[in-house]
């Protein structure tokens, strides 16, 4: 066997040089070897799942934009209220009009003095547009001037059966119910809660005096069942309160007064 | 632990392309020395070289794990240069000369490629590797080859016989023949 190696040959066979073949050559035949596969580049792998990554991407952004939408989509309970605002009425009147004429036909008598009351009260009214969306808050009463609270018109208050308040407008109610059950009851929904906060503001803006000078002022404009309805709500709410000697006469009227 | 020739040969078979870069890196080197040495350019034996891989590219499908790869792929490789000659002229008797036909005087049936041709390269070389690297190509092609696959692809004589298709006698003399000449180019003759 000995006959069939040389270590010393072999030795200088290795200091020959150890040739390879260029990079270029290597690069051809390691791209044909991964065509024939089916095989990009190394990069090919990446690229491979490029295509379902990037679907699948678009999908999870398509449906958490959709629950977004839905979860911040405002309904009857979450709606930011609108502040019902004169404007606001006088700009939705002829559209009912024009939606449903014999509705705004027979409400048009009453609506006009109705609305004039519900405007001139609302006008009294905190705005709630500063209120957040989940919640329907009246403006603090801080913000509101005390002169804000007063009635402004005695029409007003022959109409308000509470003070401060927002009248009744049945024209306004048939009318919202026109335009559709969902949105007449949203208008209604949002009508009771700005009268409700409404009277709950002049309620605890108003001062003793202050409602008993109301009630007097009903009673001097003649106004005298409504006098004897606020005056009874007056001592239900302030049952210890001692009606100045001023005012007593002014409010009870006379016969009460002796 | 390494993954075999066979198992990373299969593994491409299958689809695997990483799997052949690993088997290209282990015999790129001693193939392509090997073609090199045994035709007489650089640019035939690049030819040779990316046409031998092309081919394994190509058979990759009928390939079974029944020899080592090495030996698989040294029959391509062989019988490309062989073509190589054929095309070059040179006939089978010639490719097959043994040492009893073999005349040390007469000139290389075909030079073959010399790695060290750059002269500057060449002079740096001590005189008894000049020698050396001047007998081996002055060895007939058969001899050479039989030297090249012994030393560049690590085969045994009976691989040998079977890469060349020849029978281990004949291998053993080639064999035998061509390190005679090669350890007299060396001194030691």
């Amino acid at each position: 066997m000995a006959e069939h190696e040389d270590p010393r040959v072999s030795a200088g066979y290795r200091q020959l040089g150890a040739e390879s073949p260029p990079e270029a050559l290597d690069a051809a035949i390691l791209a044909a070897s991964r065509r024939a596969v089916g095989a990009g580049p190394r990069r090919g792998r990446l690229r491979r799942w490029a295509l379902p990554v990037s679907i699948a991407a678009v999908v999870v952004l398509t449906m958490s934009i959709v629950v977004r939408i839905e979860l911040e989509r405002p309904d009857l309970e979450t709606a930011t209220p609108v502040p019902v605002t004169p404007e606001v009425l006088e700009q939705k009147a002829p559209r009912r009009a024009d939606e449903n004429e014999a509705d705004a036909a027979r409400a048009k008598p009453k609506e006009r003095p109705a609305a004039k009351a519900k405007s001139e009260a609302l006008e009294a009214a905190p705005a709630p547009a500063a209120a957040p969306a989940r919640q329907f808050v009246p403006e603090p009463p801080a913000a509101r001037s005390p002169a804000s609270a007063e009635p402004t018109a005695p029409s007003a208050l022959g109409a308000a059966s509470a003070p401060a308040g927002v009248s009744e407008a049945p024209a306004d109610r048939a009318g919202l119910a026109n335009q559709g059950t969902g949105r007449a009851a949203s208008r209604a929904a949002l009508e009771d809660r700005a009268k409700a906060s409404a009277e709950a503001a002049g309620k605890r803006d108003e001062s003793p005096r202050g409602w008993l000078e109301r009630i007097a002022r009903l009673r001097r404009e003649g106004h005298v069942k409504e006098a004897d309805e606020s005056l009874a709500a007056f001592r239900k709410r302030y049952p210890a309160y001692e009606i100045p000697k001023d005012l007593r006469e002014a409010v009870l009227g006379t016969a009460q007064a002796e | 632990m390494e993954a075999a020739d066979e198992e990373l040969m299969i593994a491409y078979r299958d689809g695997d392309a990483a799997a052949f870069e690993t088997l290209y890196a282990r015999h790129k080197g001693p193939l392509f020395r090997y073609v090199l040495r045994s035709v007489k350019a650089r640019g035939e034996a690049e030819e040779l070289f990316h046409d031998v891989w092309l081919r394994v590219i190509e058979a990759r499908e009928r390939y079974t794990p029944s020899a080592r790869f090495t030996t698989w792929l040294y029959t391509i490789a062989h019988n490309r240069v062989v073509d190589h000659w054929r095309r070059r002229g040179l006939k089978l008797a010639s490719l097959d000369a043994t040492d009893a036909a073999y005349d040390a005087s007469d000139p290389p049936l075909e030079p073959a490629a010399a790695p060290q041709d750059e002269p500057q390269r060449r002079a740096e070389l001590n005189e008894d590797l000049r020698r050396l690297g001047g007998a081996l190509e002055a060895l007939p092609p058969a001899q050479r080859e039989v030297f090249l696959l012994r030393e560049e692809a690590g085969m045994s004589l009976p691989e040998i016989a079977e890469v060349t298709g020849i029978d281990l006698e004949a291998a053993k003399s080639r064999l035998r023949y061509a390190l005679a000449k090669l350890r007299e180019a060396l001194g030691d003759g």
